[in-house]
């Protein structure tokens, strides 16, 4: 064995690359190693992440699959059944008169029925039997065939509001005020401002999303706590390795590594679990959000191709945001945890 | 190699530890410290370990002023400096083998020419078969001699042992004794902390006697005393 000084300088020195492949196989070999521990430890990582992720999701869903559909509150106006067409146009005018009103579209009864039978679903012959008024006024034409009853739907004006020239006055407040100048105007049966619910969808959407960020903070607080915890009792396991290790000249740095990347496994791990997690729970209650999105649209009930991508594009987002997250928390705590612990740890 | 001057250790407890010591070390020189325990030879080598820092006087150790030596940089500085623990120190977790390249690890060397290197340790110690064993399985004196193939696997110009033969029997005691020897003769300062005034007053090496703190008397190498340079 050579025991010249200068040797020690002119050293080949290893790759920083190929030491941290090594530091961190030696990490993941530790966390398997205590495979209950780590396990126990991911899953509270996992479920401390999937709470805030399930809320981001929820948001989302109601955002994308009601309020983008209906993102523009209407009034609906449904006139006297008895209303005649000049009824209609008088009304129309009369609404048109109104101030903030952008656009009236007018449904008659026989459109209203057509999209009635395509939304429900009923037969054809069905429809068929509420023809149209002109079976009723000439009964006596179509004697043959089986007595016509008269549609029972209302003709329905559909008034969309413009923007308020009061600043302060919110759409949904203008949709709100206009229903109740149109209930006044005759032949109106009755009429709905649609911006109510979807005001107070909105907020509810805002509250989660609120929620939401609230508590992803509470839980990353948490998170830096727990995983700070772990790779500290896990230092202190390692007290007298570690104290040996400075005694031979490593530097808190290279000491550190270990922990560094146990942190970043445990907290790329706990991301994959709150995925997986999420991916279970979306799939158990995404048939009861359908049902409930049904209420408000019709088009949210079949799973569209376009939607199983959208579906996929967004487990995707998740998976990334899920991970990133996880890798981040869990670096920093350990860095945190295990920087103090090591500097305890003199000889 | 090392050079103590006037050098004086107060721990806040208010003991003395250490008393104005002056002595030096040569390159290649061997040299034991000796006394009652509580005598000081723990506090010396913490000295010059940088576990502790003097209360006063200077203390140069290769060239490096530990008054003044910051706390980033004793890592490298304790990397130039092979040292061995009364109760060995090793990781029961890691193999022989491992244990011996925990320095050379540390130091960032290439495995390959590091896998040399260990094993080139071990067989200086006599130990290389046991290279893949866990230290548990080993005797006392195997331990101790894979903690000293440890110590001297990075080539250190400074070697220190803390009672190395604290534990072993007289003969093995010898045997650990004779290792260092051969260290010696290659060029490599040893400064070793004994209390078996038997073993070493037999061995004609340098010794430092230390009571309460101070030199009390120093008994010059009379046998082999060839490999002390000029310093």
């Amino acid at each position: 064995m050579s025991t010249k000084p200068a040797a020690t300088a002119s050293l080949k020195r290893v790759g920083r690359l190929a030491e941290h492949r090594r530091e961190s196989a030696r990490a993941f070999l530790r966390l398997r190693a205590a495979p209950v521990a780590t396990l126990v430890t991911l899953l509270v990582i996992g479920i401390a992440l999937l709470l805030p992720s399930l809320l981001n999701h929820l948001q989302r869903v109601l955002t994308s699959g009601v309020l983008a559909l209906q993102s523009e509150p209407s009034i609906s106006v449904y006139l006297e059944l008895e209303a005649s067409e000049d009824n209609v146009l008088q009304v129309s005018e009369q609404i048109l008169q109104l101030t903030d009103v952008d656009a009236i579209e007018v449904i008659t009864p026989a459109q209203a029925l057509a999209q009635l039978g395509e939304t429900a679903g009923l037969d054809k012959d069905l429809l068929a039997t509420f023809d149209d008024e002109v079976s009723v006024r000439l009964p006596s034409q179509s004697s043959a065939s089986p007595a016509k009853s008269r549609n029972p739907l209302p003709t329905t004006l559909v008034v969309t509001p413009s923007a308020s020239k009061d600043s302060s006055e919110t759409v949904a407040d203008t949709a709100e005020r206009l229903a109740a100048e149109i209930r006044t105007i005759d032949s109106v049966d009755s009429v709905t401002a649609e911006g109510a619910w979807l005001t107070r969808l909105h907020a509810l959407a805002q509250i989660i999303h609120r929620s939401a960020q609230l508590l992803a903070v509470l839980m990353a607080i948490g998170l830096l706590a727990a995983i700070g915890n772990t790779v500290r009792l896990s230092v202190e396991q390692r007290r007298d390795e570690i104290r040996v290790s400075k005694l031979i000249g490593a530097s808190n740095g290279y000491v550190a590594r270990p922990f560094l990347y146990a942190g970043l496994f445990l907290g790329l791990g706990g991301g994959l679990v709150a995925w997986l997690l999420q991916l279970v729970v979306v799939g158990l209650v995404g048939h009861e959000v359908n049902q409930f999105l049904a209420l408000y649209t019709a088009q949210a009930n079949s799973l569209a191709v376009s939607q199983i991508a959208l579906f996929a594009q967004r487990a995707a987002q998740d998976l990334g945001l899920l991970l990133g997250t996880g890798a981040a928390l869990g670096w920093l705590a350990a860095l945190v945890a295990s920087h103090r612990a090591i500097a305890a740890c003199e000889p | 190699m090392i050079a103590f001057d006037r050098v004086s250790k107060r721990y806040p407890s208010g003991q003395q530890a250490l008393a104005n010591l002056s002595f030096a070390l040569a390159r290649g020189e061997f040299a034991f410290i000796t006394g009652h325990s509580g005598a000081g030879k723990s506090t010396l080598l913490k000295l010059v370990l940088g576990i502790e820092r003097p209360s006063g006087g200077s203390l140069v150790v290769n060239g490096h002023d530990l008054m003044a030596m910051s706390p980033n940089m004793l890592p490298s500085y304790r990397r130039q400096i092979g040292t061995v623990f009364q109760d060995h120190q090793l990781l029961n977790d890691r193999s022989v083998f491992d244990n011996v390249a925990l320095p050379l690890e540390i130091s960032g060397l290439d495995p390959r020419e590091g896998k040399r290197r260990v094993r080139a340790a071990l067989d200086k110690v006599g130990l290389l078969s046991k290279e893949r064993m866990s230290p548990m399985a080993l005797s006392g004196g195997e331990q101790q001699r894979v903690g000293i193939a440890r110590a001297v696997v990075n080539t250190p110009r400074i070697i220190l042992a803390d009672e190395p033969t604290g534990n072993l029997d007289p003969e093995l005691s010898a045997e650990i004794m004779a290792l260092f020897a051969q260290f010696m003769s290659v060029g490599v300062s040893l400064l070793v902390a004994s209390h078996d005034r038997a073993l070493i007053d037999g061995l004609g090496y340098r010794i430092l006697t230390l009571e309460e703190g101070r030199l009390s008397s120093e008994a010059s190498p009379h046998i082999k005393g060839t490999a002390a340079n000029e310093y």
